[in-house]
């Protein structure tokens, strides 16, 4: 695994709270680009300039998570969630606030799986006021960041989604050949609340062509959504999702690149949940919009599941897009 | 009503799945061109079709009908040749059951969707409506040879070919929205440009069934002083009498909504009105879950008008409409456009 891996994961950042995460990937990407822009949002945009096609790739780079609403009188934290919570999965889990304090999120009744307004968090304070010293209101929580080698190729961790799309944009901005191409890897916020950071960038740079990099739902679990999309099988190219159809004619493109260059895919069609393609594709006059996912098991719960190998094929076909489409 | 017959005719037979709509840009560009000065259309596959007026300055009026129709998409190709499939808009599952479909691939493929006879259904089962995951379609064909045919992702239509009834009705799938597209071309093929007061310009727009974005991508590109929408409507139908819906037959309606502009909905009211044209009216308060909703508020805002077709059986392969309301949607396109926006607004 290598170290920018484990740095992508390991540092938070709650939707509309990217500033570390941000700061992160800022060091790395300036390496690679002719410019840097961090819009109003808080989106970062890594330019390459060229006289091409304008190509603006996409991945987003908050997490789901919890903001403090209130702290009751027996100092327990009352929040607000941030994005799609797998319920089931934070049930007792580990979260860490911000500020690094570390808490249990609990359920109200431990014999359901709890509604998400139902959950709150024990810093293990007695009393409201041993709470205060340590959270305020609007301080964000997320599930405690980790991530580790299971089995040959198979990692697992949190947040893989998406900052496993972040590693491959990265690696993709470092590795890509020269092209006339006029390439934009944005690193968008605010995804998982509804794909409100990429509208704005899109509308800024008024892409050709528009390509999302995220996480989709893998099959082939006992607990997975019916799906064909396998871990291991390979970089998932989108067809569709809840939020796009993508342009026929990029879909066709990416499975071209693939075949050319022996890059191992599959195709996607993820029947729940959207993507920043869709927010691109509608932003000012529309451009061609096509997605590449990363194949993921057990997505938003606290240890999610992806194959390394699966990385590699999304990277070569991030390269393979940005030089030849 | 020969042109209405048989442009509708053709613009029902092509394939338009929501997200899909460039694949029949041959053939509605060889329609366009005999009424307009430009064609042209996007990425997201709206088409833009213009015609200008006689006067260098006159506003512009953007006009829409969408060109796009609810179907299905293949998921998966199945042990047995069978294929699995997912909507694309809001299809109506219960009159899905061995209904006839075509598969676009690398060739069109007729298919059926099979359902299990009630000798084997499950009891409960046999009155409750089979959600899309339980249906497959069978096209005959082995599954490697499916497989060689037909990609992941191919669209799907529910077939219904244009069919004549009684008294100027006519069903067919698809007449959602192109009922509307066929009243614009009747509308813009007899507007005579010493008359017309604006330069026209015609959006065929993608994907209304699946998000309504398309239209307002034209309208962002346009800018135009203002917008009319045509869309179809809930026709009144036997068994649904208390919905509040328009009737077929007599005429094409205007809308009345928070989302279009009143002093121009009004205008055009009093307009018509004043020259004796027969009209409907239907109130939609808030949302009116047509293009208008997005395009009204594109850009620092749009002023639009929404106008209906009355149509039954929506979202179905019998889509039902009255040829003298497409015919009367166009005429009051033609008066509007006669008329200056201003004397709109002062009527």
């Amino acid at each position: 695994m290598t170290e920018l891996l484990k740095k992508l994961v390991l540092t938070s950042g709650v939707s509309g709270r990217e500033d570390k995460i941000r700061e992160v990937i800022k060091a790395e990407a300036e390496k690679y680009a002719d410019e840097i822009i961090i819009d109003p949002m808080g989106n970062l945009i890594a330019h390459k300039r060229g006289k091409g096609k304008k190509i603006m790739f996409a991945s987003h780079m908050d997490e789901i998570g919890y903001f403090v609403t209130f702290i009751d009188e027996k100092g327990l934290i009352r929040v607000g969630n941030v994005g799609g919570i797998n319920t089931l999965s934070a049930s007792y889990s580990e979260v860490v606030s911000e500020r690094g304090v570390c808490g249990v999120a609990l359920p109200s009744d431990s014999n359901e799986v709890p509604k998400v307004d139902a959950l709150c968090i024990d810093i293990g304070a007695r009393s409201k006021k041993q709470a205060e010293k340590r959270v305020s209101i609007g301080d964000y929580f997320v599930h405690a960041p980790h991530i580790k080698r299971l089995y040959g190729n198979i990692y697992t961790g949190r947040p893989l989604d998406n900052r496993i799309g972040c590693l491959v944009l990265l690696e993709a901005l470092k590795n890509v050949k020269p092209t006339d191409n006029d390439l934009y890897f944005v690193f968008t916020v605010q995804e998982e609340v509804g794909l409100r950071g990429a509208k704005p960038v899109a509308y800024r740079i008024e892409p050709d062509i528009g390509i999302a990099i995220d996480v989709t739902s893998a099959g082939g679990k006992p607990t997975s959504p019916k799906t064909k999309v396998k871990i291991g099988g390979g970089v998932a190219i989108k067809i569709k999702d809840a939020s796009v159809i993508c342009s026929y004619e990029i879909v066709e493109k990416m499975r071209e690149l693939c075949l050319d260059s022996n890059i191992k895919y599959q195709d996607e069609i993820l029947l729940k949940g959207g993507t920043d393609t869709g927010a691109i594709q509608t932003a000012k006059m529309g451009c061609l919009v096509g997605a590449l996912s990363i194949p993921t098991a057990y997505i938003h719960s606290t240890n999610e599941m992806i194959d390394i190998s699966d990385v590699k094929e999304a990277i070569k076909l991030t390269c393979a897009i940005a030089e030849r489409i | 009503m020969d042109f209405i017959k048989e442009s509708l005719k053709e613009l029902c037979s092509l394939m338009t799945v929501s997200g899909f709509e460039k694949k029949s840009r041959t053939r509605l560009f060889e329609i366009a061109r005999q009424y307009f000065d430009e064609v042209s259309e996007d990425s997201f596959g709206n088409f833009v079709f213009v015609k200008k007026s006689l006067n260098n300055n006159a506003p512009r009026l953007m006009i829409d009908a969408h060109f796009d129709m609810v179907g299905m998409m293949v998921t998966d190709i199945l042990e047995g040749g069978f294929l699995s499939v997912t909507n694309i808009g809001g299809l109506d599952t219960r009159i899905l059951p061995s209904a006839e479909v075509t598969v676009y691939s690398k060739r069109e493929i007729y298919g059926l969707i099979s359902s299990i006879p009630p000798h084997l259904s499950k009891s409960g089962s046999k009155s409750s409506v089979p959600t899309l995951e339980e249906l497959y379609i069978d096209t005959g064909y082995s599954v490697d040879e499916l497989k060689e045919l037909v990609p992941v992702g191919a669209p799907v239509v529910i077939n219904g070919e244009y069919t004549e009834l009684q008294n100027g009705f006519v069903a067919a799938a698809s007449l959602d929205d192109k009922a509307c597209v066929c009243a614009v071309f009747d509308a813009v093929r007899r507007i005579s440009a010493e008359e017309l007061k604006y330069d026209i310009y015609v959006t065929v727009s993608a994907q209304e069934e699946t998000g309504k974005c398309g239209a307002a991508l034209s309208a962002c590109r346009i800018r135009p002083q203002m917008a009319i929408i045509t869309d179809v409507n809930f026709g009144a139908i036997e068994g649904d009498k208390d919905y509040d819906s328009i009737v077929c037959g007599k005429g094409a309606s205007v809308d009345i909504s928070a989302l279009t502009d009143r002093k121009l909905t009004r205008g055009v009211m009093r307009l018509l009105d004043k020259e004796g044209v027969q009209y409907q009216r239907i109130c939609e308060p808030s949302y009116t879950y047509t293009n208008n909703d997005l395009v009204s508020v594109t850009g620092e805002g749009i002023p639009t008008v929404l106008m209906s077709i009355p149509l039954r059986s929506m979202h179905t392969p019998v889509e039902t409409v009255c040829l003298k309301d497409i015919r009367s949607l166009a005429d009051i396109l033609i008066r509007v456009a006669y008329t200056e926006k201003t004397d709109l607004e002062a009527i």
